[in-house]
């Protein structure tokens, strides 16, 4: 089994080695060789811990536009529309037509 | 999220300097229009253009495409299987007279724990709790 391992150097003598799959698993050491064995030695202890699966949930998560912006180029943009407050006068007059449980 | 009642898209494109500070204060992406609203511009909109005279008509049908463009700058929330049951409740709960759109914007906050951010909070009491309302045209951001 393989596992992809991220591995950053924070400090001169210090590397850091992390597991995307496996969250709680990292390791430190002064050395890139020593991190390494290290880490090794992690995901082999939690492997041999360890049961697979895959959960089916009925909910996903909403996905949201990074670059979700305020559109301020529409803000106003109808405010020489005279038609605009007549439409909503409109829609507010068919809101009071139709009734809950009407 | 915020879910928006016509009134307050209305003064969105009528440049409203209170809703204005409501905007600087929350992000866009906590901004949905319910399918209802979207439902109710797009027919009013669509009903001006059909029936406009020939002189009305040019005017008609470019603010009827400026009006899609305007709503697809919004995320639209659909009015789902769960808003329907909350729909049904409330029809079956409230005693006094409400008007069936607020009562379906009203289903699709409880539903989905949303806040319906509106001018007509009156046409919303017995529907949704004073938490899940909001007035961004009157009352300015604390």
């Amino acid at each position: 089994m393989e596992y992809t391992v991220i591995l950053t150097q924070p400090a001169a003598a210090r590397w850091r080695a992390t597991v995307p799959a496996l969250p709680d698993c990292s390791a430190e050491a002064p050395t890139r060789v020593e991190v390494l064995g290290k880490i090794r030695d992690r995901i082999i202890s939690v492997a041999r811990q360890a049961e697979v699966l895959r959960l089916q949930v009925p909910v996903a998560p909403q996905l949201m536009p990074l670059d979700a912006e305020t559109p301020w180029r529409w803000f106003g943009a109808f405010q020489d529309d005279a038609t605009w407050d007549t439409l909503f006068d409109q829609l507010e007059q068919q809101r009071e037509d139709q009734a809950l449980g009407a | 999220m915020y879910l928006w009642d016509t009134h307050i898209l209305r003064h969105f494109a009528s440049g409203h300097s209170t809703l204005r500070e409501h905007l600087q204060r929350v992000a866009w992406a906590e901004i949905a229009l319910p399918s209802v609203v979207v439902a109710e511009v797009v027919r009013g909109r669509a009903d001006y253009a059909l029936k406009a005279t020939p002189q009305q008509s040019p005017l008609a049908h470019r603010l009827l495409l400026d009006t899609l463009h305007l709503l697809h700058t919004f995320t639209w929330l659909a009015f789902d299987q769960d808003s329907a049951a909350e729909l049904l409740r409330l029809q079956r709960s409230v005693q006094t007279r409400k008007r069936y759109a607020d009562a379906q914007i009203a289903a699709m906050a409880l539903a989905g724990h949303h806040i319906v951010a509106t001018r007509n909070q009156a046409h919303f009491v017995d529907l949704l709790p004073p938490a899940q309302l909001a007035n961004w045209i009157d009352e300015p951001p604390r």
